[in-house]
C-alpha cells in the first residue's frame, strides 16, 4: 500500500508553553484511503494539521509527501494538498460559481483555456451538487450548500490529499449524506483524506485509519485493528487468581476486556472461561468501536 | 489573477452599502456642503449680525453713528436681548465726538458664542463706522457738509468721499486657489480616497476570521503574489473612484452649489498625479490593514487615522487660519500634498508646480508599502489551522 505523508519524529512546542502540543510523533499515512484525526479539544488535532500542511513556522523533526524526501514540505502542500476549514472560507458576497472562478484563477491550472474552464467548473459544481445553486449567492445558501462550496473550492486545485475538518458540523441528515457520499467518491477516485470530526460514527463510517491524539501524542489504528473484535466479562465476585485473565485489561471492578483478532481466537476464550470455576454474571463480544478505541486512547489506557 | 481579485473586491464592495458610503457617498456629500458653507462665508455673515444701542441719545451725532453702523452692512435692533451686540455710547457723546473722547468710553458687548475670526471683523466694522463719523462731525464744523442735507444724504455724501475701492485692482497671483470650490473639492476627492483603508481592511480581517487565507496558503501563490494582486485589484477600484468624485467636483458641485467652474488644463499630468496619490492612499490602506486584528480596530485606527490627518490638513477648517503651528503640521500630511496636487491642477498649474508634492507621495508610498509587505507577509506566516 502507498503512503501519502511520512512524519518522523515530529514535535512541536508553542512559543510561551512550557510542554509539547505535538510530541514525537512518527507515522505514515497511506495514500488513497481516509484516515481520521480524532481527540478531546487541546489534544492537538490543529497543530498536528498545521504541521502537516506546513502551516507551522518550524518544528522538530519531519513531514513530507514523496517517500524520497526530495521536496519542501511548502512546495508539496502548495502542490498536492488542499484545505477545506471549518468555517466557511469563502467570499458570501459573490455567487457559488463566482467563488469557484475565483480560486481557479489562483491555480496555475487557470492558464488553460476559457472552455476547458467552463467544464472543469461545471464538473466539480455536478460532483458537488451544487449546478442548482450555482448562480445564487452565497450569502442566501443554506447551511449545507456552504459546506459543499467550502469542499467544492478545494477541488479546484485538483488536490491528491485532501484535510477536511468538521465538513458536516451543522447541516442537515440529507445534506450530511451527499457530503459522505462525495468523500467516498473521493477516495474511489484515489485521493488521500484526513478527517477530523468529533462525530464518532461518522468517523467509523468514513475512516479507514484513525489517528488518536491526547497530550501531543498520536495512536495510530490501523483498518485491521478496527475489526477487532472486544470481549467484555463481568464477574460476579473479584476472581481470586487472575492468571487465567492473562491480556485482558480490568476497566472496573469485577470487569475485564480483552481485543481480539479472530473468531476462532474468540471460540477459545469463550471455551475457556466456561471452563473456569467463576461465577460470571454477564458476558459479550462486539466490534471494536471507534468510540470504544478513542475511550481507551484518550484515557491512556493500551488499545 | 489580477483581473479576477479586481471583479472579486468590486462585487464585495458594491454588496456593502457601507464602503459605498465611505468611498462615494460621504466625499460627495462633504464637497457640497463644505462648498456651500465657504461660499457663504464673508457675504451673510456681518448682515446676520444684529446691532442694538444701548444709550438714549437723540442727538444728530449719535443718530448718525447709527446710519454708518447699519451702512456697514449690520441689521439694527431696538431689543438688546435680541442683539449680537450692543453699543453703549457715553451721555455727551456729541460733544466729545472730536475731543475730548476718553479712552474706552464707547462700550461694544458681544455675544459669547461669537467665533473669534467673525468677531475681529465686525470690531473692525465698527471701529470704522466711528472714523466716518468723526469725518462727518469735522466736515459739518468746517462747513464742508451742508447741514440742511437729511442725516442719510450727509452719510451719503461722507460714504462717497471715503470711497477708496474704486482706486485698486485687486490682481491675485496666476489663477485664484482660494476659491470655496477650489477648496472643498479637491480636499474631499482626496478624503474619499484615502477612505479606501476600511474596505481594504475589512477584506483582509474578513478573509482571516473565515479561514480563507489559510487555505490560500495552501494555493500555489506566494503571499507576495497574493499581496500585489490584492494591491493591484484595489489600486484599479481606487482609480475607478477617482474618476467618478473627478466627474462629480467638476461637473456637478459647482452647478449645484452655484460656484464658478472648475477647469482641468492638463489632463496628462492630472493623470500621473491622480496614479500618485492612489498610490499613497492604498499604500497606507495596506498599511493598517496589515496592522488590525478586528473590525473595531480597523474602524477606529483605519477610520480615526484618516480624519485626523484630514483635519490637521485643513480639510475641515482652511489651513489659513490654522494656528502656524497647526499649519506647518499640515505640510507633513500625505493627505495636503494629495490636495495640493489636485487643487493645482484645478487652478491651471503645470506639472513642475506640483512635483514636489509627487516625489514627497512616491517617498511616501514606497516607505509606507514595505512597511506593509513585510507585516502582511508576517501576518499570513503566522497563521496556523485553527
Amino acid at each position: 500500500m502507498p503512503n501519502a505523508i511520512y512524519v518522523k519524529h515530529l514535535s512541536f512546542k508553542y512559543k510561551n508553553n512550557n510542554f509539547y502540543s505535538l510530541s514525537d510523533i512518527s507515522l505514515t499515512i497511506k495514500a488513497n484511503k481516509c484516515t481520521g484525526i480524532i481527540g478531546p479539544n487541546g489534544a492537538g488535532k490543529s497543530t498536528f494539521i498545521s504541521a502537516l500542511c506546513g502551516l507551522l513556522p518550524s518544528f522538530e523533526g519531519q513531514v513530507f509527501y514523496d517517500e524520497n524526501q526530495m521536496q519542501p514540505l511548502i512546495d508539496s502542500v502548495k502542490e498536492k494538498v488542499a484545505l477545506v476549514p471549518q468555517e466557511y472560507a469563502f467570499y458570501p458576497q459573490l455567487s457559488v460559481k463566482q467563488n469557484l472562478y475565483y480560486f481557479l484563477s489562483l491555480c496555475v491550472e487557470s492558464k488553460k483555456r476559457k472552455e476547458d474552464k467552463h467544464a472543469f467548473i461545471s464538473e466539480i459544481l455536478e460532483q458537488c451538487v451544487l449546478t442548482h445553486v450555482s448562480h445564487i449567492k452565497v450569502s442566501k445558501l443554506s447551511g449545507g450548500y456552504k459546506r459543499r462550496l467550502n469542499i467544492a473550492i478545494a477541488l479546484v486545485k485538483q488536490p491528491k490529499v485532501l484535510f477536511l475538518d468538521e465538513p458536516t458540523v451543522g447541516i442537515d441528515p440529507e445534506s450530511r449524506a451527499i457530503i459522505i457520499t462525495l468523500l467516498e467518491q473521493f477516495k474511489a477516485e484515489g485521493k488521500t483524506l484526513l478527517f477530523t470530526s468529533h462525530m464518532l460514527d461518522e468517523v467509523e463510517k468514513v475512516c479507514d485509519d484513525i489517528i488518536i491524539l491526547k497530550d501531543g501524542k498520536a495512536s495510530l489504528i490501523e483498518q485491521t485493528q478496527q475489526k477487532n473484535l472486544l470481549l467484555s466479562v463481568e464477574f460476579e465476585q473479584e476472581p481470586s487468581s487472575t492468571n487465567f485473565l492473562s491480556g485482558y485489561q480490568k476497566i472496573a471492578a469485577c470487569k475485564y476486556q480483552l481485543l481480539l483478532t479472530s473468531p476462532e481466537e474468540l471460540n477459545s476464550h469463550l471455551l475457556q472461561l466456561s471452563q473456569l470455576k467463576v461465577s460470571i454474571k454477564n458476558i459479550h463480544y462486539s466490534a471494536n468501536s471507534v468510540e470504544h478505541m478513542y475511550k481507551q486512547g484518550t484515557t491512556g489506557n493500551k488499545l | 489573477m489580477i483581473l479576477s481579485s479586481l471583479n472579486k473586491e468590486a462585487r464585495i464592495i458594491l454588496s456593502d452599502i457601507h464602503s459605498i458610503g465611505v468611498l462615494l457617498i460621504l466625499p460627495i456629500a462633504f464637497m457640497l456642503i463644505m462648498t456651500f458653507a465657504m461660499s457663504e462665508q464673508g457675504t451673510d455673515v456681518i448682515n446676520k449680525t444684529s446691532v442694538s444701542f444701548i444709550s438714549e441719545n437723540t442727538d444728530p451725532i449719535s443718530l448718525a453713528y447709527k446710519g454708518y453702523i447699519k451702512q456697514q452692512g449690520f441689521t439694527l435692533v431696538e431689543n438688546e436681548g435680541l442683539a449680537d451686540i450692543s453699543i453703549k455710547l457715553p451721555s455727551s457723546f456729541n460733544n466729545q465726538i472730536l475731543s475730548g473722547l476718553a479712552k474706552g468710553a464707547i462700550v461694544v458687548n458681544i455675544q459669547a458664542n461669537m467665533t473669534p475670526q467673525k468677531k475681529a471683523a465686525v470690531i473692525r466694522l465698527i471701529q470704522t463706522a466711528l472714523s466716518k463719523l468723526r469725518l462727518h462731525a469735522f466736515m459739518l464744523e468746517s462747513g464742508d457738509l451742508d447741514e440742511d442735507l437729511s442725516l442719510t444724504e450727509q452719510i451719503k455724501e461722507i460714504e462717497n468721499s471715503t470711497e477708496v475701492a474704486s482706486y485698486f485692482t485687486v490682481v491675485t497671483q496666476n489663477k485664484q486657489t482660494f476659491t470655496p470650490i477650489l477648496y472643498s473639492v479637491p480636499s474631499w476627492i482626496v478624503f474619499g480616497l484615502y477612505f479606501i483603508v476600511l474596505p481594504v481592511s475589512i477584506t483582509v480581517i474578513n478573509e482571516k476570521q473565515n479561514g480563507t487565507l489559510i487555505r490560500l496558503k495552501t494555493f500555489p501563490i506566494s503571499t507576495s503574489q497574493y499581496f500585489m494582486s490584492k494591491f493591484s485589484a484595489f489600486y484599479l477600484l481606487s482609480i475607478l473612484q477617482l474618476i467618478l468624485l473627478t466627474l462629480v467636483g467638476v461637473f456637478v458641485v459647482p452647478v449645484v452649489t452655484e460656484q464658478p467652474d472648475i477647469f482641468i488644463s492638463h489632463w496628462g499630468v492630472y493623470i500621473i498625479g491622480s496614479l500618485f496619490i492612489i498610490l499613497a492612499a492604498n499604500a497606507l490602506a495596506f498599511f493598517i490593514a496589515s496592522l488590525v486584528n478586528s473590525y473595531e480596530q480597523a474602524i477606529v485606527f483605519g477610520g480615526g487615522i484618516n480624519i485626523l490627518l484630514a483635519a490637521i490638513s485643513g480639510f475641515m477648517v482652511p489651513i489659513d487660519i490654522l494656528p502656524e503651528v497647526m499649519a506647518k503640521i499640515a505640510t507633513y500630511s500625505p493627505l495636503y500634498w494629495s490636495a495640493e496636487i489636485i487643487r493645482n491642477l484645478f487652478s491651471g498649474k503645470e506639472f513642475v508646480d506640483i512635483l514636489p508634492y509627487l516625489l514627497k507621495l512616491l517617498v511616501f508610498s514606497l516607505f509606507v508599502l514595505s512597511m506593509a509587505f513585510y507585516l502582511f507577509i508576517n501576518k499570513i506566516r503566522k497563521l496556523m489551522w485553527n
